[in-house]
């Protein structure tokens, strides 16, 4: 049964759409109250391969391009026909709109670097009420090393998260467009000096500002 | 198009597997795999049941896959200490 393949929720848009979908399907822009669901029709859902992986990356990075404001779905997210996607969208229209306000033209730089000597793992062993266990989780995560460098870029950012999964922590900042060249200067600059090594990469679309959806 | 630099520290420390994995040539796939752990990545399926050719029941599962923090940020993404920080909150909990 063919089915309706969910890529992205962007702000109400004018004209067609030329970017084609994993699966090379053309791809449509559905309204359902403000919001435009991009979508392509295929006959199976693509599977998370490497490939489709990239050509979905790709594919978002294309029309993030050409959209203002965009939020990207997750890969496989699927609708069997026109009602099941409109409810999809419909009940959480408020929440999916600011959302779309907040990334309007602004676009993701990730960051990330090594941390595994910046802060040692406290014994969760005596951790005994919720309140010291929340405590100890925030200084887990917290990643002193990128003080200097969020510091650097502050005027630009609009958005911030953070996270450390093994030894590598990363930073999301949501960002103006038009700032990308300067924030990624100032950021290596900052990382120059205090003989910090780390990746900048970017601009993506928002997939780290997309929780709502 | 998306441009990656790296900046380098003169004091570089051991490697790691978390600094092959930021040293390797193929950065634009740990790109495309965190962005697809960010949002996470859906499974679906179809089950019909039948019995003498009659369709009797039609199952259809989505599967989520996703980093674990992302779901349950307050979560350790370390099994052993997320039951030990459990136990430790059902005991306050009781004291």
């Amino acid at each position: 049964m063919p089915e309706i393949c969910v890529y992205a929720l962007a702000s109400r848009r004018a004209g067609r759409i030329t970017v084609r979908g994993v699966a090379g399907e053309p791809l449509h822009a559905i309204h359902v109250g403000r919001i435009d669901a991009i979508v392509g029709r295929v006959r199976a859902i693509p599977q998370p391969t490497d490939q489709n992986l990239r050509r979905f990356d790709r594919m978002m990075s294309a029309l993030w391009r050409r959209t203002p404001a965009l939020l990207p779905a997750r890969f496989g997210t699927a609708a069997q026909d026109m009602a099941e996607l409109d409810a999809m969208i419909r009940g959480r229209e408020d929440s999916l709109r600011r959302s779309l306000d907040a990334v309007r033209n602004r676009a993701q730089m990730t960051v990330r670097l090594i941390a595994h000597q910046e802060v040692p793992r406290p014994a969760r062993a005596h951790t005994q009420t919720g309140t010291e266990y929340m405590r100890s989780r925030q200084r887990e995560q917290a990643v002193p090393a990128f003080d200097p460098l969020r510091a650097s870029v502050r005027r630009w950012v609009r958005g911030e998260r953070m996270e450390k999964r093994a030894d590598v922590a990363s930073i999301y900042h949501l960002i103006p467009r038009g700032s990308v060249e300067r924030y990624r200067a100032a950021i290596e600059r900052a990382a120059h000096e205090g003989g910090v090594r780390l990746i900048v990469s970017g601009p993506w679309p928002p997939y780290a500002f997309a929780d709502t959806w | 198009m998306p441009r990656r630099t790296r900046t380098r520290n003169r004091e570089l420390e051991t490697e790691t597997v978390a600094a092959r994995i930021l040293d390797s040539k193929d950065t634009s796939l740990l790109d495309v795999v965190d962005h697809a752990l960010n949002k996470g990545v859906v499974l679906t399926g179809e089950v019909t049941l039948a019995l003498a050719q009659v369709d009797l029941v039609y199952v259809r599962l989505a599967l989520l896959l996703a980093a674990a923090d992302r779901v349950l940020p307050n979560e350790d993404s370390n099994y052993l200490e997320r039951r030990r920080a459990r136990r430790a909150l059902r005991r306050a909990r009781r004291a």
